[in-house]
């Protein structure tokens, strides 16, 4: 029938079950906050490393097509792991993670505070899911939102690597591995600020409130603790550090880097004195919390309808 | 009591609000009722529990005691199912930010569980049915209040419901808007067969679309049955009875004959209003009229209106549980 037709239809089919529901408000959710100038602009400012690195690939192609299989498999990244790494801890050391916490906070702190305010769990609650089913959309959302300064840029690079510097069949073949531990690498990271973002934003109603207490809680301790350790110098201080539990926990899925090449060196930058699975474990206990938090504060959450 | 295929059924059902420690508030105070399949109505004055009632049959908040089921499911094992063969329009300002209008009835369709060109496709048919078909493509953070109940009754009807729950549905429309709501409730009762649930305060409204109603106050149930039934009881009944005369001819004179006769009356608007009880006076007032040559225009007993049952039963509650109180 026409949509023109001012008439009611019946509907006779099959309804679809729960995962096709939280897909919908997963999907939806992220067409909301991942749009506008707002997020483009972050999205590729919050990327720079990857994008030099990757264009730096693009132009070595283009002006050096013989030596740029030497120059970047044997002089400068010297494999595909380690220069992975080294984009990693660029965009996630103490120095720069501000970036990619403010376009997390930025983009996802609105997910459920934003229809707190606008009363919208009332349309929601009113259909066949409950508040899991939402809390779950809305983490799905956020994960999807925070692999653009993750997975997604990472994943390109990983491309760009493998087609342009000559890797052979079997240099990819002995590489794969580093696609599936930058996924892991991606989803602890996604997994730890996201669900912190989803927290504070199923705490208020006002979203960029919710967004800059996320930054403040991630950023307090390792603000205090950079003060404390330039006076006592002790290694487990780095535990209460966001970018040290990070680099700590990426060094374990990736395993130690080589570091014969040029910047195989830098790698040595990075380094860290706090235990990996230590890191990875408290980054996942934490996560778990507030997610936890996150659907406790759903279930408490009073619906005027 | 109810049966199990009633639209929906009450057993025994109390809801207690904990207000600063021990002074609580009882919002249900262990009430039974059904209602049968049709167009119901809810009545009551501000706390008389309504809202608590829908949030409980929604699943929004828990009773703390008794059971209660919604179209044969049980609302406490069986509350997602219920939600497939429901629609809700809240009260209240409600909006999914950031969105059109067609993306939030389609979005509220899939999660009711359509596929995703069905839902689509139903978004737009009802949203031209619910006559916002210009404003599909608009943000609904810009829609005015009017808007907005259509939207909501709109994403209510996205998956075919065979109940409507509607919560004041023309709560802050404008009269021309609040016409039109009347008229496209009705419709979708009487031409479509969805069974209705309206909770409102506005009774004219209940009773142009309604053909039950059950009325609450403070917590409690008070009566219920078929509106023609409740307004024919109370114009019948004895306290409540009244002659609505148009005469023409001398008001003066007329009056006069009343007051002779001893009745007494009120004019408002050029019509004489005589309260009786027992044996009706049209049988004095002709005499009346031909005693002081008058002519008598119209002479009808008045039909008693929604919002006379409603007074005479809040109070009759009231009273009743005044005289429980005092013992």
């Amino acid at each position: 029938m026409s949509v023109f037709d001012r008439s009611y239809r019946t509907y006779e089919g099959e309804l679809k079950g729960r995962w096709y529901k939280i897909w919908a408000i997963a999907k939806s959710t992220f067409r909301v906050q991942f749009s506008g100038k707002k997020a483009i602009f972050l999205m590729i400012f919050c990327n720079l490393p990857v994008l030099a690195f990757t264009l730096m690939l693009v132009f070595m192609a283009i002006f050096l097509p013989a030596g740029v299989g030497n120059l970047v498999l044997g002089e400068l990244f010297e494999s595909l792991d380690l220069a992975l790494y080294l984009i990693i801890m660029f965009s996630f050391n103490a120095g720069s993670i501000f970036m990619p916490t403010v376009f997390i906070a930025a983009l996802n702190s609105g997910t459920i505070s934003n229809d707190k305010k606008h009363n919208a769990l009332a349309l929601y609650m009113a259909k066949p899911i409950d508040r899991l089913d939402y809390g779950i959309g809305k983490f799905i959302s956020v994960m999807m939102v925070s692999s653009f300064v993750t997975y997604i840029p990472w994943f390109m690079f990983m491309v760009s690597f493998t087609l342009l510097a000559g890797v052979s069949g079997a240099e990819f073949l002995q590489t794969f591995w580093v696609y599936f531990a930058a996924f892991g690498a991606a989803m602890v990271i996604n997994l730890f600020f996201g669900s912190i973002t989803l927290l504070f934003s199923s705490m208020t109603k006002q979203s960029i409130l919710g967004g800059i207490l996320m930054i403040l809680i991630i950023f307090l301790p390792s603000v205090i603790l950079n003060s404390v350790n330039m006076i006592f110098q002790q290694n487990w201080l780095n535990y209460f550090s966001v970018s040290s539990l990070i680099a700590s926990s990426v060094y374990v899925l990736f395993g130690k880097p080589s570091a014969g090449s040029l910047l195989g060196e830098a790698a040595n930058f990075f380094g860290f004195n706090i235990n990996g699975w230590v890191s990875l474990a408290i980054l996942i206990l934490i996560s778990i919390l507030a997610l936890l938090l996150t659907i406790r504060n759903l279930y408490k959450e009073d619906i005027s309808g | 009591m109810g049966v199990k295929n009633d639209l929906i059924y009450i057993e025994g059902m109390t809801k207690t609000y904990g207000v600063s420690g021990s002074h609580n508030i009882v919002a249900l105070n262990n009430i039974s009722f059904s209602l049968s399949r049709g167009a119901n109505s809810i009545l009551g004055p501000n706390g008389a529990g309504k809202s608590t009632l829908i949030k409980v049959l929604l699943g929004y908040i828990k009773a703390d005691s008794g059971e209660a089921q919604v179209l044969g499911y049980d609302i406490k094992s069986e509350g997602r199912k219920i939600k497939e063969f429901i629609g809700y329009m809240p009260e209240h300002y409600t909006i999914i930010p950031g969105v059109n209008a067609v993306k939030q009835v389609s979005l509220l369709g899939k999660i009711a569980g359509l596929p995703a060109a069905e839902a689509m496709q139903r978004a737009h048919e009802t949203l031209q049915y619910v006559g916002l078909d210009e404003a599909r493509y608009r943000k609904v953070n810009e829609f005015s209040t009017g808007m907005l109940q259509r939207l909501k009754l709109a994403q209510a009807l996205v998956n075919d419901p065979e109940l409507l729950i509607l919560d004041e549905p023309t709560n802050g429309l404008d009269p021309r808007g609040r016409i039109d709501m009347i008229d496209l409730i009705r419709e979708i009762s009487q031409d479509h067969s969805i069974n209705l649930l309206i909770s409102s305060h506005l009774l004219p409204d209940i009773e142009a679309t309604c053909e039950f109603a059950t009325i609450l106050d403070r917590g409690h149930f008070v009566t219920q049955g078929r509106i023609d039934d409740l307004t024919g009881q109370e114009a019948g009944s004895a306290e409540n009875r009244m002659m609505n005369i148009q005469i023409k001819g001398s008001l003066n004179d007329f009056l006069g004959g009343l007051r002779k006769q001893g009745l007494t009356f009120e004019v408002i608007d050029k019509v004489i209003q005589v309260p009786y009880s027992g044996e009706s006076p049209a049988q004095s007032i002709i005499q009346i009229a031909y005693d002081t040559n008058t002519q008598i225009r119209s002479m009808t007993p008045r039909k008693a209106i929604l919002e006379d049952v409603f007074i005479h039963q809040i109070e009759g509650a009231e009273n009743k549980q005044a005289i429980g109180g005092k013992n």
